[in-house]
């Protein structure tokens, strides 16, 4: 399946990225043959159990912890790798 | 004991604790031998000289004291970029996550501290953990031991690369397509992915949750096997580590004898006549060497193995674009200094900071779960990934191991492999293991026309790792493999990287 430029920056801005327009044209084409290869899945829809899409492709969670609050990082100690703060909380720019 | 830095880790923290050799004695050694090669190899993105020898320092005082000492008593480690380590950078290869430095360790970590290790540290990898090469570091490339125009293979290329060069006897990395396994393959040292939830990911920075799992690298697989003793076991802190009781992995490597009565699987599936002659020279020699040991080569059949590479790349992908949405400009990591808006600074933030395979595999991961696409990829992908995971569990059911070769193909030349697809095929019989969950181990097997290392593969039941570091200590021992004090000279200037 052939990814136009287009659609490459249509992904691109759902994943929150800016592409060059020449990264746009080189992840088209570079994308658009791994998306051909990746299409031979495929051919080995016959004989799959029909599982919903919901359920996770083979990892088992053990038996949860208890429900209860423990410790948690120190809010200091996160704030220290932070780009920008004050007092307790992350500055950011303004939402628009 | 000049040689200390040919011992395997093992044999060094017996040493250690007998008194035979002090933990600083030891780090100098192989402090001295990283002076000497490290600048040729550029295994490291850090190395925490004073910390470490404050570390041998306490320890040989606590032996001193009388007190008790660990399985890896004084034992210089290296650990991958990717996992944490309490109050020292963390930067993943990347660009992104300049000047972050870990408010935590990873369970893994812990243990091995726990056990006496001495931290030498962290190894470079692809960025992220996306690579097959080490060249997709924004730190620049590691180069194989071997031979310095060549790559240590990926993502945890430094980790093999420093095993290797012997600049530590053992190290750690992730697997969550191959990424230990296959540059200890193409650096000719053991490398163990071991089950999904045999060790905890607490602490490891997340590339795809579902199949990245810890591993160790060492010269031997019994030193593998002492490793994942130490920090195999439930954690707390990771919801997906298990409950089975871990094993006496060590004893299992070192049980030594034959293997009369062991059922080895080889998949149809394989394609072994498409790879280079010297590969399959290789493989069918290591065929031969396992039945001389008294091993029953049985044919299996896995029909899904030929779709596992693609299934790989849509799940690995669709979690990673998921995983890395937290690296944003706004909680940790870089941000970019002229956005005016919340929004802006998201993206160019990342734009930034993210290197161009990680961008290639987060817009493919985002096309995969994408309105429109999903069903088509992600949902199928999944469930081939779960008709996999049947398939190799019957293998399994009458046999003990699977076999393959743990790469098809020897180290390749640094450069030469910049088509994305080329590389992402990298990993052909790494995958399959990390999609069933599996454990598999790569242990050397032999040497090529050209004098690089040639590995094979076993993959082993869900939580078998006794067993499975059983078969390949026994085939290591027979192996016609034998691991050189590499000539890296301290002179050496490393070859000019490929842009």
């Amino acid at each position: 399946m052939a990814l136009s430029v287009s659609e490459i920056n249509r992904i691109a801005r759902l994943a929150r990225l800016d592409l060059s327009p020449e990264e746009g044209r080189l992840y088209a084409d570079q994308l658009s043959r791994v998306v051909d290869y990746i299409d031979q899945i495929a051919r080995f829809e016959e004989g799959l159990d029909g599982s919903g899409p919901d359920s996770s492709h083979g990892v088992r969670l053990e038996t949860p912890r208890p429900d209860t609050a423990g410790a948690t990082l120190d809010v200091a100690d996160f704030l220290r790798n932070a780009p920008a703060a004050l007092d307790r909380f992350l500055v950011v720019p303004q939402v628009k | 004991m000049k040689d200390l830095v040919t011992w395997s880790a093992g044999r060094l923290a017996s040493a250690v604790r007998a008194g035979e050799v002090t933990a600083a004695e030891l780090l100098e050694a192989f402090l001295a031998r990283l002076a000497a090669v490290e600048p040729s190899v550029h295994a490291f993105v850090r190395v925490d000289e004073e910390g470490a020898r404050i570390r041998a320092r306490g320890l040989d005082e606590r032996r001193g004291r009388g007190e008790p000492l660990g399985a890896l008593a004084g034992v210089p480690v290296a650990v991958k970029d990717n996992l944490a380590v309490a109050g020292r950078s963390l930067t993943c290869g990347s660009r992104i996550l300049e000047g972050y430095v870990s408010p935590y360790s990873a369970t893994a970590v812990e243990r091995l501290e726990a056990a006496g290790a001495v931290l030498v540290g962290h190894t470079n990898m692809d960025e992220f953990g996306m690579g097959s090469s080490c060249e997709a570091s924004a730190y620049g490339p590691t180069r194989n031991p071997w031979d310095l125009a060549r790559v240590p293979g990926g993502s945890s290329g430094g980790s093999a690369a420093a095993v290797a060069a012997r600049l530590v006897p053992l190290a750690l990395g992730s697997d969550t397509g191959g990424s230990v396994r296959q540059p200890a393959a193409l650096c000719g040292v053991a490398g163990l992915k071991p089950t999904y939830g045999r060790v905890s990911r607490y602490g490891l920075v997340a590339f795809a949750s579902s199949l990245d799992q810890i591993g160790p690298l060492a010269g031997s697989v019994g030193d593998v096997a002492l490793a994942l003793e130490i920090i195999a076991g439930q954690d707390p802190l990771d919801a997906t580590s298990s409950a089975v009781p871990s094993g006496d992995y060590a004893a299992s490597a070192r049980q030594g004898g034959g293997l009369d009565g062991v059922r080895a699987g080889v998949p149809r599936q394989l394609a072994v006549d498409r790879l280079e002659p010297d590969v399959r020279g290789d493989w069918e020699r290591s065929l031969a060497r396992l039945e001389e040991l008294g091993v029953r080569l049985v044919e299996v059949d896995v029909p899904a193995l030929e779709a596992a590479t693609a299934v790989y790349y849509v799940l690995a992908n669709s979690e990673a674009s998921a995983n890395l949405a937290r690296f944003d400009g706004v909680r940790y990591g870089r941000r970019s200094r002229d956005a005016s808006t919340l929004t802006e600074l998201y993206h160019r933030s990342r734009s930034e900071g993210f290197g161009a395979e990680v961008k290639r595999r987060i817009l493919l991961g985002t096309f995969a779960l994408s309105s429109g696409y999903h069903e088509a990829y992600y949902d199928r992908a999944a469930a081939v990934a779960r008709a996999l995971g049947r398939e190799l569990a019957a293998a399994l059911e009458g046999t003990d191991v699977l076999l393959s070769p743990a790469s098809p193909s020897a180290a390749f030349r640094l450069g030469e492999r910049s088509d994305p697809l080329t590389m992402y095929l990298s990993d052909v019989y790494t995958v399959p293991a990390n999609l069933a969950g599996l454990p598999a181990v790569a242990v050397p097997s032999g040497v090529s026309a050209e004098g690089l290392p040639l590995s094979l593969q076993l993959v082993g039941r869900a939580f078998d790792e006794a067993r499975l570091l059983r078969v390949a200590a026994a085939f290591e021992a027979a192996a016609d493999f034998r691991r050189p004090m590499l000539p890296v000279a301290p002179t050496q200037a490393p070859p000019e990287a490929p842009v």
